[in-house]
Formats: C-alpha cells, sequence, structure tokens
C-alpha cells in the first residue's frame, strides 16, 4: 500500500504545472458481471474502493489514473434430496467457498467541458485498465489446515469508456483548494481471468463509479 | 515491465485480502451436481473418479498424483471397473453439431446459430488403461448402462439396468430386446438379440458361453467363434399373456445348470444346458435370496416370508427343507457354508451359519436388526452392522437398541459366540485386512479409521484428514478411503505402516468453464 501511494505521489509531483490543475479522489466502482463463470464467485456486482489521481493537460484534457482493491464470494452447495434415498450422502454436503479478490490499475484520459463558471461538468472517459485476480477456494474454513485450500492467481488486460459528471466549486470562483465529487457509468471490458485448470472468468460488463476527492 | 514492477506491486497490494479464515461469502449458490462421485472405481494403482459437475475422470494414484483423463471430448456418464483390475471401462457421450454453418465451435454455438435439431450426442464406451485412453471409442446405444465381464475380463456384455436408470435419455426409438457383446481387445461390438428387458448375464467357467436372462426367456450364446451366435432359447413361459420375469439367476458350479427364480412365483426353473431340457422345481414360495455352494455343490434358497432354508442339490434337484426361528431374506456363500441374515425393515435379530455338506445349522444372535454381512477372506470371522430399533428394555439394552452397532461372528464358533459392539454413528464402510486380523470400520461424521482386532474385539484409532464416506481396497493390498470434501478428498492407506495419505483437489478442474466444445467437429 505504501509503495503504491508513493508510486501516486510521485507521479503528480513529478509535472509541473499549475496551481489548482490537480485532483485527488477516493472512490467506489462496481462492475455488474454477467457472465455464467461469474456465478461461481457471486452473482452480484464486484464492488471495489480505490484511490485515483489527475493531472490537467490542457484543453480539456485530464490524465487520470488510478488503483483499485475489491473481493467478492460465495458458499456453494449441492442439494440432491429429491433424487437421491435418504441414506446416501454425496461428497461435500458442507459446501466451499469460492472468493475472488483483484487489484486493478486504471490509466487514461477525460475529457470534460471547459466552463470555468459552472459547478456541473459533464465528461467522457477512457481508460486502460490491468487486472490481477486471486481465486481462492476452500471447503472447510473452520480448518485452517484444510488440504483443500486452494488457490490460483490470473491477470487481464482491457479498458473502459464512460461518461459522466463531475461536481466542483467553478474554477473561476476557486482558491487552490476545491472539493471534487464525480459520478459515471460506462461499459468495462478485457480479457478474461485465466485460472490455469479452474477455468477463466470474464470481467466485462457494465461499470458504476462514485469518487470524491480534492482538486487543487 | 509488467512482471518485474506493476505485478509483485499488485501482489503486494492484495496480501492483505488472503486470509482464508476471512474469505468474503456474501450469499449461497445451489450446484447442479457435486463435484465429484464418492462411489469410485479402484484399480491396482489408485481409483478413478467421476466428476459429474466438469464431465470428466480423474485417475488419482496413492502417491499423491492425479490426473484428468483424456477422453477425446467425450463425457463420461458411468465408470465400470473390469475384472483384470487395470481397465475402466467409460459410458460417455458426445456432442455432435450436424449444422454446416462456419465458425460453430460449441454446443452454445449450435445451440444459437444452428436448427434446432442440428445438435445430437453420440454414445460410446471407452476403455482406459493406466490413466489413458485405449483404442478406439466404441459406439453403444445411448439407453445401455451397465456391463457384465467374462472372468478372464477379455469380453463384456452391455445391458440396460432398468432399476439403476435413473435418467433414461434414448432420443427415439429404444430397442429393449438386445444387449451388446463387446471384445475389449479390439474394442468391436456386437449386437444380438436375445428377448425384452435382458438385466442378467451369467458365464460359464470357461468363458466359453454367456447365459442371458430376460423376461420370459433365456438364451444362451457362445463366445469363442466371435459371432456370437445363439445355441439354445429357453422359453420360461408357453402362454405369451403370462409373463415371467426372472428375480435372481445362478449357475451351478460346474456349469451345465442354470437356476432361475421368478418373481411372485414358487416356481424355480432349472435349465439344463447340455440337454438343452428346462424344468421346474416346486418351491414354497418366491424366494428372497439364493446362493449356489461348491463344496457341497448344492443351492440355498431362503424367503421374506417363510422360516425355513431350502437346499437343492444339482443332480437329482430334490429339496431339503430346514426351520429356522426367524425368516431370513439375503445369503452370503463361504467356502463349505452360507450365512443367512434378514436386511428387511422387519426388526429380526437372527443371523445363522448352514455348514452346508453335515446341514450343521449355527444361530447367532445379533443385539440390532442386520443392515449388511461381510464374510472376511479367510472366512473365520463376519462382520454384521447393524442399526437401531425400537428401544424395548431399559438401561444398557435401551442404549444399543438406539445406536448403530458391529458385530463380530466367530465362524469356527458351533455356539454362535459373538462379539457386539454399540457405535457412536453410523457405520459407512467396513473392509478387512488381507490376513484377516482386523477389519477396519468408518463412522460417519468420526475424523478416525478403526482398526478392529477380530479375536479381541478391541481397536486402535487412526486419525483422518476429514469425515468418511466409504471405504474400499485396490491393489494387492491397500485401501482407499472416500471423505466428505466438496472439492475432492481422498486418503490412501498403507495397511503395513498403517500410514495414511490424503489426495485432494482432484475435483476442480474446470470449475469456471462455460462453453462445451465440440471436439471432434473437425474430424468430422
Amino acid at each position: 500500500m505504501r509503495i503504491f501511494s508513493t508510486t501516486l505521489s510521485s507521479l503528480f509531483f513529478a509535472f509541473s504545472a499549475t496551481a489548482a490543475d490537480k485532483e485527488i479522489l477516493v472512490e467506489t466502482n462496481s462492475t455488474s458481471i454477467n457472465t455464467a463463470s461469474w456465478e461461481l464467485v457471486n452473482g452480484s456486482p464486484l464492488s471495489t474502493v480505490g484511490l485515483s489521481g489527475g493531472l490537467d493537460l490542457g484543453s480539456g484534457l485530464t490524465a487520470v489514473i488510478g488503483v483499485h482493491w475489491g473481493q467478492s464470494g460465495s458458499s456453494h452447495g449441492y442439494s440432491s434430496w429429491y433424487e437421491e434415498p435418504l441414506d446416501s450422502q454425496g461428497p461435500g454436503s458442507e459446501g466451499f467457498v469460492a472468493a475472488l479478490s483483484v487489484v486493478q490499475v486504471q490509466a487514461g484520459v477525460r475529457s470534460d467541458q471547459l466552463d470555468p463558471n459552472n459547478w456541473i461538468r459533464p465528461y467522457l472517459v477512457s481508460r486502460l485498465t490491468g487486472t490481477l485476480g486471486i481465486l481462492q477456494l476452500d471447503d472447510d474454513p473452520s480448518d485452517s489446515s484444510n488440504i483443500n485450500q486452494i488457490s490460483r492467481t490470473g491477470s487481464s488486460f482491457g479498458g473502459m469508456a464512460a461518461v459522466g459528471i463531475a461536481v466542483e466549486r467553478p474554477r473561476s470562483s476557486a482558491g487552490p483548494f476545491a472539493l471534487h465529487g464525480e459520478i459515471e457509468g460506462g461499459y468495462a471490458l478485457s480479457t478474461s481471468l485465466k485460472f490455469e485448470d479452474l477455468g477463466e472468468l470474464a470481467m466485462h460488463g457494465i461499470h458504476l463509479r462514485a469518487g470524491v476527492g480534492l482538486r487543487f | 515491465m509488467f512482471r518485474k514492477t506493476i505485478l509483485p506491486i499488485m501482489l503486494l497490494s492484495t496480501a492483505g485480502c488472503l486470509d482464508w479464515d476471512n474469505l468474503p461469502d456474501l450469499g449461497y449458490q445451489y450446484l447442479d451436481s457435486a463435484l465429484w462421485d464418492s462411489d469410485v472405481v479402484a484399480v491396482d494403482n489408485g481409483i478413478y473418479v467421476h466428476l459429474p459437475s466438469s464431465k470428466q475422470i480423474a485417475h488419482v494414484k496413492p502417491d499423491g498424483e492425479w490426473a484428468i483423463v483424456d477422453l477425446l471430448g467425450g463425457q463420461p456418464t458411468r465408470l465400470v471397473g473390469a475384472p483384470d483390475g487395470k481397465s475402466l471401462l467409460v459410458f460417455a457421450e458426445v456432442p455432435v453439431c450436424d449444422s454446416e454453418e462456419k465458425g460453430i465451435v460449441t454446443v452454445e454455438d449450435c445451440l444459437n446459430h444452428g436448427n434446432g435439431g442440428d445438435l445430437r450426442w453420440e454414445t460410446e464406451v471407452d476403455l482406459v488403461r493406466d490413466g489413458q485412453l485405449v483404442g478406439a471409442p466404441s459406439p453403444m446405444g445411448s439407453h445401455f448402462n451397465a456391463l457384465a465381464f467374462t472372468s478372464d475380463g477379455n469380453q463384456a456384455v452391455a445391458y440396460l439396468d432398468y432399476e439403476s436408470a435413473s435418467d433414461l435419455d434414448f432420443g427415439g426409438l429404444l430397442n429393449a430386446t438386445e444387449v451388446v457383446f463387446m471384445d475389449l481387445e479390439s474394442g468391436a461390438t456386437t449386437p444380438v438379440p436375445v428377448g425384452f428387458a435382458a438385466d442378467r448375464i451369467l458365464f460359464d467357467k470357461d468363458d466359453t458361453k454367456a447365459v442371458v436372462f430376460s423376461e420370459s426367456q433365456v438364451v444362451v450364446i457362445e463366445l469363442e467363434s466371435g459371432n456370437y451366435e445363439r445355441l439354445v432359447t429357453y422359453s420360461l413361459s408357453l402362454d405369451v399373456d403370462i409373463e415371467v420375469r426372472p428375480q435372481d439367476a445362478a449357475l451351478t458350479p460346474d456349469g451345465r445348470y442354470a437356476l432361475v427364480t421368478v418373481q411372485g412365483s414358487g416356481d424355480l426353473y432349472t435349465l439344463d444346458l447340455e440337454a438343452e431340457s428346462i424344468n421346474i422345481v416346486d418351491l414354497d414360495a418366491s424366494p428372497s435370496g439364493m446362493g449356489v455352494e461348491k463344496v457341497a455343490d448344492m443351492t440355498a434358497l431362503v424367503y421374506s416370508t417363510r422360516t425355513q432354508v431350502d437346499l437343492i442339490d444339482h443332480e437329482y434337484f430334490d429339496v431339503e427343507t430346514l426351520d429356522l426361528d426367524e425368516p431370513a431374506t439375503d445369503i452370503q456363500v463361504g467356502t463349505g457354508f452360507t450365512m443367512l441374515y434378514n436386511t428387511s425393515s422387519s426388526n429380526y435379530h437372527d443371523i445363522y451359519r448352514l455348514d452346508t455338506e453335515d446341514l450343521n445349522l449355527v444361530e447367532y444372535r445379533a443385539k440390532n436388526p442386520v443392515v449388511e454381512l461381510q464374510i472376511s477372506p479367510d472366512e473365520g470371522h463376519a462382520v454384521a452392522v447393524t442399526r437401531p430399533e425400537p428401544a424395548s428394555g431399559t438401561g444398557l439394552d435401551a442404549l444399543t437398541d438406539s445406536n448403530w452397532g458391529v458385530e463380530i461372528l466367530s465362524l469356527s464358533s458351533n455356539n454362535g459366540f459373538s462379539i457386539n459392539l454399540i457405535s457412536e454413528s453410523e457405520p459407512v464402510g467396513v473392509a478387512f485386512s488381507a490376513d484377516s486380523a482386523y477389519a477396519l470400520v468408518l463412522l460417519k461424521g468420526v475424523n478416525e479409521l478403526l482398526k478392529l482386532d477380530l479375536y479381541a474385539g478391541t481397536y486402535t484409532q487412526l486419525p483422518l484428514e476429514d469425515s468418511p464416506l466409504g471405504i474400499g481396497s485396490f491393489g494387492s493390498d491397500g485401501f482407499y478411503i472416500t471423505h466428505d470434501a466438496a472439492l475432492g478428498l481422498v486418503s490412501f492407506l498403507d495397511p503395513e505402516t498403517e500410514e495414511i495419505s490424503a489426495v485432494g483437489q482432484f475435483a476442480i478442474g474446470g470449475l469456471l468453464s462455460t462453453d462445451t466444445p465440440l471436439p471432434r467437429q473437425e474430424e468430422e
């Protein structure tokens, strides 16, 4: 975590820029992944939290980068009471837990409306993404030394495009610091996370993001 | 760049997430089927495990290695072990798409882009040895689900076991009047008409003839020429309105006679396979159990409704009846004796040992009703698993009645000596050591293997990795134990060192796969 914060700070201060041309936000991201294999992890959208930063490039363009972390998971069970005699029991009566941990880095460009007197600033943004996923399976979470603690790592690359609205104090009247908020929606596409013998997990779907931070 | 810089940073970032004690669990999902089937098939060098969810087979070895068997895209539906201890026969189905449209590579493509009838499933039997597919798959009708083998394991007969056909999908017309003979060396298959609903096949001691029992008919087929010709057909009924359904069948030790009991009838059909004649022995009722004993060369029959055992010699087929105190439903045959016991839902307790040469009848009294009985390899002991019954007494009697039990019967005793053990939970598996000194017993929910001394009735405990589901033997003297673990778990026991090694994780293959490939599309 510290390593990444340092990396982000270095990136910001490496640029020689005018006052109030940088921003940093705390944000949350939700991707509604609509693939059958996603059911293994969880049927609901993948939520992540993260940090992002931006630097004005001029002409209404802002370079943005960010990093996100998230987890999801669910229990799985098999019920055969209607198929098999009562005295039979299939393996895995306690089921198993499947959990996905992801960290995603993003970098892209945002284009917004250059009206320095307006609080509302609609924008378009596109980002490239790189995702590292770790899938964990465990069929006896109460046993810390369970032989069936299984972990596989996969990576993917992709991109996303979104439209959003930023809210911030008009730049014409703002001082050196201004509160800044964003909300956006779009679509994320990426290659699948490949977990070796377990198979692949597609990561594309509708993407929603909200963030709040400071422009300085 | 990515591997050297960004990937390590990302891994460090996720380090806090990898806590096995606090995996996120945000919901509950139901699986269509278990990831693996604990009814495994043992071979000399390990076991084969059916993985219904991923439609694969895992070959698991005692050294901890396991691998998925490549069936060239065939999806296994049922596994059968051959008597040679090496071969596995797999009923499998293969998706085939008849659409000529380009770009169709999966079943889903075929369903989405082709016409509705373009997708079909071909069914076959695959021969697997040492984890590898051997030869070409043999096409097989989709309704066949069971195999009977000759004693040398060179030939097999595929038939429909309707009792175990939980989901019979025969796609069109079902011909229930034939069985299919398979040469396991060449993979060649030969369908042979045998009569309606053939579900019992016996082979003579030289594996030169097969006797196929079907409704109202018994057919003898020769196996030597490879043409599988019908030698003789016996009709069990002269009136087509009367259906005679075989219940049990056996061959006499010399292979000359086939004995057939009939559902709902006291008729015992004796088919002379040499003279090609048929005779009917009149019994008092329809037998519930039949066993052929080789030393005395006689057949024992028991009845669920009658307190008697009938003994029939194999020369004149005379019936000799011995009275029992309680009816018996099951027979286990030893060398020179038979064990008679009752596994019906009635609460009978008697177990009998009948010495067939001198007709000495020894009665053992189990504490509770018997569920199953096994005879040790040296035939010195038998072990019976008993179930709880309504408590009729107080104190220890009540405790015994309300619990499962394991009973060790001394088969050298003439006064019915037995050791009765009360079990804290249901016994789920019993196996014997090769020297017959011990029985290995598993209890449901107990993470221990009980090594039970058959002479003293004492036991020692060996710790297990997880709750057991069953036990079986493999190879010359090894044992495997299946466990109640969703992602796959089997333990292997070396009886000499008492070392137990667990192998897991074999049921996870393809857990995330979604589309089903059309494996042999290009070849066609």
